[in-house]
């Protein structure tokens, strides 16, 4: 094959590796000359591990050549935000401080499942200072840059997960997202993204940032590539105590079953206030496509976001609270006056979000009775401008980086499954939507997101 | 609304207490605390204190303080094989 006529998808490049039509190592090698011609502009790593790729693909192609039967990732290249510790590098976090920290000595559990399914791993990503982000900006490595638009932000704080796999580096990337790191830069990207649902993914060996709101989860340019990696990933492990004992409940074949039985809804209410007229646009074409008429008025959404703000600024703030003491002139100035803020919070206001909590879960409970999905937007509009400090909701000039993620915070502040889903429209930015779910249910997020992928929703002009 | 929690974008007079509340707040945990605060990041440091200090005023009005169990309920593993089921 010639680089042209390589395979793109995680899908297409596991099935051509397992038929002998093109080595993994061929496909390592096109992957690390992508990166190397044009990262430079983009900056979505933040650390290459070039030499490891090419001995994981060798092993690929000589499990190959023995006749063992391979992985279901067998030769995907991948990248991973580089808050998962890798071994031989240290876990930057996006920071400059644990950017200092010795080198890991072993894989976040999810790289050795990815490693288990015969992927290849090229690197670590850039991302938002200790994942306190929404812009994919960072005062140490630069910011990732939106491969559809260089001028403008790819989202965070997962943005060189999303950077890389929009760029076409690799095909998938791992991020996180504690209050929206995944779903608003896949939505900037015009990429898929899968948030799982809480405690569904072992988050071992991955820096925190707010223990009681932390996901992991993939980027992908396809539906059935993030079920691919999604299936790859699951399992319960007890080294994370949020982990839940839950039998693996695999995807991939349950993408082709399409709508039927499935009630989908539409968020009203709190998610129109705020969208941009795109935004808006982006939700009633997602709408059509799949047939959604019932509108879902949730009550108590902003409280919901209201206690998600607190736990994350309470929770996160007390995790760095040493490095704020000894370093706090080392942070990237976007995140340490907020951390510091947060560090100063009255407990009661953090324990009391944490109720509520509670209550709000019994609110979607009764969501969740009415439909099976609900479409939301993904954020109140498309990627801004590099260095924007400000956006304009509900006629006011308000923080950028404390507000991108007012449609997001809500969700999973209850853990609810979610995938991100990108609308666009003939060469203007995309937009992306929530197919939010309720527990467990990642088949009907991914069913719904298949729908609306066969729709074209994605397809730019 | 209470004395000690107002929202953020109080006006008139009221911003000018709550300016002085929240400056003095910030002093006094920082020191409780060991944190230094340096002048010029006061203000940015000030502005989300009072961004929770609203969020907070959100949740207090919903009685959750007293309504409902918090979310992070501890379960205790076992921890020797005579714990297991």
């Amino acid at each position: 094959m010639t680089v042209s006529t390589l395979p793109q998808s995680a899908r297409d490049i596991a099935r051509a590796v397992q038929r002998g039509d093109v080595s993994a190592e061929e496909i390592a090698r096109a992957a690390l000359d992508r990166i190397a011609a044009r990262d430079a502009e983009i900056g979505a790593f933040t650390d290459l591990t070039a030499e490891r790729a090419l001995d994981e693909a060798r092993a690929v192609d000589a499990a190959r050549a023995k006749g063992g039967t391979l992985g279901p990732l067998a030769g995907v290249p991948y990248a991973v935000k580089n808050l998962y510790d890798v071994a031989g590098l240290s876990t930057r976090t996006g920071s400059k401080i644990s950017a200092a920290d010795p080198p890991k000595s072993a894989d976040a559990l999810l790289i050795s499942r990815m490693a288990t399914a015969g992927a290849v791993l090229t690197g670590a990503l850039n991302m938002g200072e200790y994942a306190y982000d929404f812009t994919g900006e960072n005062a140490h490595y630069g910011p990732s840059r939106n491969p559809l638009d260089t001028s403008r932000m790819t989202g965070g704080s997962s943005g060189g997960s999303a950077a890389a796999v929009a760029a076409g580096f690799v095909p998938v990337s791992l991020g996180s997202d504690t209050n929206g790191s995944i779903r608003v830069p896949a939505a900037f990207c015009g990429l898929y993204g899968l948030k799982p649902t809480y405690g569904r993914l072992p988050r071992t060996g991955t820096f925190p940032f707010c223990d009681s709101l932390d996901h992991l989860g993939p980027f992908a340019r396809s539906v059935e590539d993030i079920a691919l990696v999604y299936d790859a990933l699951q399992g319960f492990d007890p080294s994370d105590p949020v982990c839940a004992a839950r039998p693996v409940e695999p995807v991939t074949a349950e993408i082709a079953k399409g709508l039927d039985g499935l009630r989908v809804g539409v968020a009203t209410g709190y998610f129109r206030v705020d969208a941009d007229a795109g935004a808006l646009d982006a939700l009633t074409q997602a709408a059509d496509a799949v047939g959604a008429e019932q509108e879902i008025d949730i009550p108590g959404v902003a409280e919901a976001r209201a206690a998600a703000f607190l736990i994350t600024n309470a929770e996160g703030s007390a995790l760095h609270l040493d490095r704020l003491r000894r370093q706090a002139a080392d942070f990237d100035p976007e995140t340490r006056d907020r951390f510091l803020a947060g560090a100063l919070l009255p407990a009661s206001w953090a324990i009391s979000a944490q109720r509520f909590r509670r209550m709000f879960e019994e609110t979607m409970r009764g969501v969740f009775a009415q439909v099976d999905v609900i479409l939301a937007p993904a954020a109140p509009m498309h990627a801004p401008l590099l260095g924007q400090k400000t956006i304009v909701l509900g006629g006011r000039d308000v923080p950028l980086r404390a507000n991108m993620g007012i449609y997001t915070q809500p969700i999973s502040f209850v853990g609810l499954p979610v995938a991100a889903v990108p609308v666009c429209e003939p060469d203007a930015l995309p937009y992306g939507i929530q197919v939010i779910a309720s527990p467990w249910r990642e088949d009907h997020c991914l069913r719904v997101a298949a729908a609306l992928e066969v729709a074209g929703l994605h397809r730019r002009g | 609304m209470n004395k000690t929690i107002m929202p953020a974008d109080t006006p008139g007079a009221a911003a000018n207490v709550l300016a002085r509340e929240t400056e003095a707040f910030i002093d006094a945990t920082a020191a409780v605390l060991g944190l230094t605060i340096a002048p010029e990041w006061k203000a940015n440091v000030a502005m989300f204190v009072d961004v929770a200090r609203g969020m907070a005023a959100r949740i207090e009005a919903t009685g959750a303080a007293t309504a409902s169990e918090a979310a992070p309920v501890f379960t205790p593993r076992p921890l020797t094989p005579h714990d297991a089921p």
